[in-house]
């Protein structure tokens, strides 16, 4: 059964899931082709000193990747689930109806945790050659919170297309906004280690939320 | 008596507006109910409740033993349900629906998909959503077929197809649920072809039910007498024989069960002058818009 | 069960980013300016001149009250404002029996500020070590070091490390008996600056180390610290004004000063300072140091002598927010309000502030009872809206919308 379920998910998100993967890390590259150069172009020791001093974030263009990223996975995976009701053929198969919904959820998430850990290891690793330990360390703790607002994005994102009423559909997306905007708080490399958990913890109550959206319509809400 | 479903006083309201009070019907097993309704007269409604989507605000439906409220994964198996429009997962082809589906039901009967899809002339790799509307009615009468359900539920499964297509459809069903004891339970608001497929008829108007009887005795206790009069303003009782009536200037179409003396009778007693009083011929549609009303 | 409990998450979460974003929309939309004014300790007078805005003017008074015009205070504070009289020519000869040089004025007085926000940040650890005595003036290293478990060169070109000077300089902190790692690393990494002293660094035992490249060679002296001091910033400094290394904050909020002259520890003798909600500015000139320690209650100004003599103090208040009528809306309106940021610190954290006053119980009622009559009209059960009704009880404004954001629809 699961196998069927990640046949039929893997078939709407799996393209777009390689595509955007393929594009974060040619962002990637072309980060690390321009740090290269600008190391060797300019005075190292500076470009190091804007890094370490001046709290510059060299790798900036990388920070709304993973929301579209967890935006448009979503979006392919529970859109066509939700157009002209077919979420009725999801529930009516012999399966839980929770069940069936926790397991595409679980597989769009494992999916999206697979891209974001490809390229948050492609920027650490690839960082590794320019910059010592300490500085990829920052990275790490800069970039992470954006990988946690994608992730957030790809649950909200589903929980807002299964819900069957437009009017709380707005509702979400508005609350949902104001909720990703806690993750784009600091422009200072490092800032957000203290909040790192809180902020998980926030990702993980939003995790099943779409659990809500598809009670609602076994309801009856249409 | 073998019923597979049994559903018991529904009532059920949108908002504030009523769709129906105390809805009772049963499906006995190897029958074809069709239930049969203008738009919006709560045939989905019914449907949604059967297949678990909807909870009416009071009353219950008992399918295959089971609430349906909480259908449990293995009585789910039992029934195949066709979505209004023969909705699918259209984003896929005939190949990979079926490999989708088969991991679900170890009875999966893949020839009885595949035999139906060879007579369609698509390509392999041909999506879903790219196919007409009769195509697509296909590809979900054939993973039904393959799901080889106890039950039935077809929501409005006529609905867009070519008479030749519905023909098809009906057709294949009827002998495929006769051949096999199934069990079928279809919505429909064309009427025309119906008689074909269906054992028993419920006609659903807003907010009741008009009818809901075997089909055969729906056809031939159900009446249409025409005659010409010369009486001005016509109005029947609800306690008397007529059902509905229809004028086209002085020409009245009445509907009713009774006998055609009664009916002279009751117009007698009821002093409306007529003449040419003759009954006529009637296919399952044009007793259902008798009983309904044109409008 | 679980979509229960799967509303129950997204209704807190609601709450969470509500306690967040109504606040702050508030306080876009109403907040008011509190100007803090200047305070200057005039030598002279032995008085404090304040320099602040009234009804949107600016108006010259001294603690008393008394109000000046802005030339009177020129002429009430000449050594303070001596490059105004020097333009003037109303620039004085001499003060109490030592003769003035424009000059020397200028070279004793510095300014050291001491901001949170600028002090609790993410760091590094990395630092560049300039050569202290270059031939011909500063240049930038090209290498940065750490101090982990030895100190390490790493150079930025290559990203390798320079195995000879880690070596080198690790052996020069051995022999001062460094305990690694550093846990505090104080330096000026600028070429704006006149002369370079190098690192401060305490280490893990917070045993206090001055570091320094003269001449390519490691210069590390082992700074006696005296007992019980914990630091927590220290601030180095270029003044010209040779008179100490840097400022120090301790954990227990003491001030000090590293003496250049025999590398001790001064206490400057303040009160009422917290390192973690208030910024701390030392002002000195040729004849005193003012400490000004800024809280968000007021300002609080000590002035001592050059040996550090407390000489005279000043407590000037400033309004308070939470007194004010936005404060006392927004503490009636918010039973609490998500604070992420703070203007205290770089880092985010996590921090719920309760409203100081219990005005919210009110709202909080109004709304439990709005619902409730919600409720009635919807046709649901009070019975079973009992959990939701709880929470408008207890999160008022945030819970309210959250439960409605989130319906509980009862089938």
């Amino acid at each position: 059964m699961l196998r069927s379920i990640f046949y039929k998910e893997w078939i709407k998100i799996g393209r777009i899931a390689i595509l955007l993967t393929a594009v974060g890390l040619l962002l990637i590259a072309g980060i690390y082709l321009t740090v290269r150069h600008d190391l060797l172009l300019k005075d190292a020791e500076l470009y190091w000193y804007d890094i370490v001093y001046q709290k510059m974030i060299y790798f900036n263009i990388f920070k709304f990747m993973p929301l579209v990223a967890g935006l448009l996975i979503g979006l392919a995976q529970f859109v066509p689930e939700t157009v002209e009701k077919r979420i009725k053929l999801s529930l009516h198969l012999p399966i839980n109806e929770e069940e069936v919904v926790l397991k595409m959820l679980g597989i769009g998430t494992t999916v999206v945790l697979t891209s974001f850990l490809l390229l948050f290891g492609a920027i650490y690793m690839w960082g590794l050659v320019y910059f010592p330990v300490e500085l990829m360390q920052k990275t790490a703790v800069t970039v992470l919170p954006w990988l946690f607002s994608g992730l957030a994005t790809y649950f909200l994102a589903s929980f807002v297309v299964l819900e069957p009423i437009w009017k709380y559909r707005i509702l979400y997306i508005l609350t949902g906004g104001a909720f990703i905007t806690l993750f784009y708080k600091s422009n200072a490399a490092g800032a957000y280690q203290p909040i790192l958990l809180p902020l998980l913890l926030c990702v993980i109550m939003a995790s099943i939320s779409s659990l809500f959206s598809i009670y609602r319509f076994r309801k009856g809400e249409m | 008596m073998d019923n597979i479903v049994e559903c018991r006083n529904l009532t059920h309201y949108y908002g504030k507006k009523l769709v129906y009070e105390n809805l009772s019907f049963n499906i006995r097993r190897g029958s074809i109910l069709g239930l049969l309704g203008k738009n919006g007269a709560g045939k989905t409604t019914t449907i949604n409740i059967i297949n678990g989507f909807l909870t009416p605000r009071s009353g219950e439906c008992i399918i295959l033993g089971e609430n349906s409220r909480s259908l449990s994964p293995a009585v789910k198996a039992k029934i195949g349900f066709l979505i209004e429009g023969h909705i699918q997962y259209s984003f896929m082809n005939i190949y990979q629906i079926e490999k989708f589906y088969s991991g679900f039901y170890p009875n999966w009967k893949r020839d009885a998909y595949f035999d139906l899809m060879s007579k369609l002339k698509v390509t392999p790799k041909q999506k879903i959503s790219t196919m007409s509307c009769g195509q697509r009615s296909q590809v979900a009468l054939g993973l039904i077929l393959a799901q080889d359900p106890e039950l039935l539920v077809l929501d409005d499964f006529t609905l867009g197809l070519d008479p030749g297509y519905r023909r098809l459809f009906i057709d294949y069903l009827r002998e495929y649920a006769k051949s096999e004891n199934k069990t079928i339970f279809t919505t429909s608001h064309i009427i025309q072809d119906m008689e074909r497929l269906i054992d028993d008829v419920m006609v659903m108007d807003y907010n009741r039910v008009l009818a809901y009887m075997p089909l055969e005795q729906f056809m031939s206790s159900f009446r249409q007498y025409n005659f010409d009069t010369t009486a001005t303003d016509l109005k029947f009782g609800k306690d008397g024989p007529v059902v509905n009536h229809e004028r086209v200037k002085n020409t009245v179409e009445l509907y009713s069960y009774a006998k055609e003396e009664e009916v002279r009778s009751y117009l007698d007693a009821q002093g409306i002058p007529y003449q040419n009083f003759r009954p006529m011929q009637m296919s399952l549609e044009d007793a259902f818009i008798g009983l309904t009303g044109k409008y | 069960m679980i979509p229960k409990l799967s509303r129950y998450l997204l209704v807190a979460l609601t709450i969470i980013t509500l306690s967040y974003v109504l606040p702050n929309i508030y306080h876009t939309l109403f907040d008011t300016r509190i100007d803090t004014p200047y305070i200057a300790y005039s030598t002279s007078e032995g008085e404090y001149y304040t320099y602040g805005q009234r009804d949107g003017k600016t108006v010259f008074t001294d603690r008393k009250g008394k109000v000046y015009t802005q030339q009177e205070f020129m002429d009430k504070t000449p050594l303070e404002n001596f490059y105004y009289h020097l333009s003037k020519g109303t620039f004085p000869d001499s003060f109490a029996g030592v003769k003035l040089i424009p000059q020397q004025l200028q070279q004793e007085s510095f300014f050291q500020s001491v901001e949170p926000e600028r002090l609790d940040i993410p760091d590094y650890k990395l630092n560049a070590l300039f050569e202290s005595q270059p031939e011909f003036g500063l240049t930038f290293s090209k290498d940065y070091f750490r101090i982990t478990h030895r100190i390490e060169f790493i150079d930025a070109k290559t990203n390798q490390l320079n195995q000879e000077k880690s070596k080198q300089f690790t052996a020069a902190l051995d022999a001062e008996g460094f305990s690694y790692p550093a846990t505090i690393q104080a330096g000026l990494p600028t070429l704006m600056k006149k002369r370079d002293e190098g690192w401060f660094i305490v280490d893990s035992k917070e045993q206090f180390f001055h570091l320094k490249m003269i001449k390519g060679a490691p210069f590390v002296r082992k700074v006696p610290v005296p007992a019980g001091l914990h630091f927590k910033y220290v601030l180095a400094n270029d003044f010209d004004a040779d008179e100490f290394y840097a400022t120090i904050v301790t954990t227990d909020n003491q001030l000090l000063i590293l003496r250049k002259k025999d590398y001790s520890f001064i206490k400057i003798p303040i009160e009422g300072y917290n390192a973690a909600n208030m910024k701390l500015a030392i002002q000195g000139s040729m004849f005193n140091r003012t400490v000004i320690v800024n809280a968000e209650k007021g300002l609080q100004l000590f002035t001592f002598n050059r040996d550090y003599k407390l000489i005279d103090k000043h407590n000037h208040p400033l309004p308070l927010k939470s007194e004010m009528t936005i404060g006392k809306v927004a503490a009636a309106m918010f039973p609490f309000q998500l604070e992420i940021a703070s203007p205290y610190t770089e880092f985010l954290r996590m921090h719920f502030d309760a409203s100081n006053t219990w005005a919210w119980i009110l709202l909080n009622l109004l709304f439990v009872v709005l619902t409730v009559v919600l409720m009635r009209r919807e046709g649901k059960k009070i019975s079973r809206g009992i959990p939701d009704l709880l929470i408008v009880a207890l999160t008022g404004i945030f819970g309210f919308l959250a439960v409605h954001i989130i319906p509980n629809k009862q089938y």
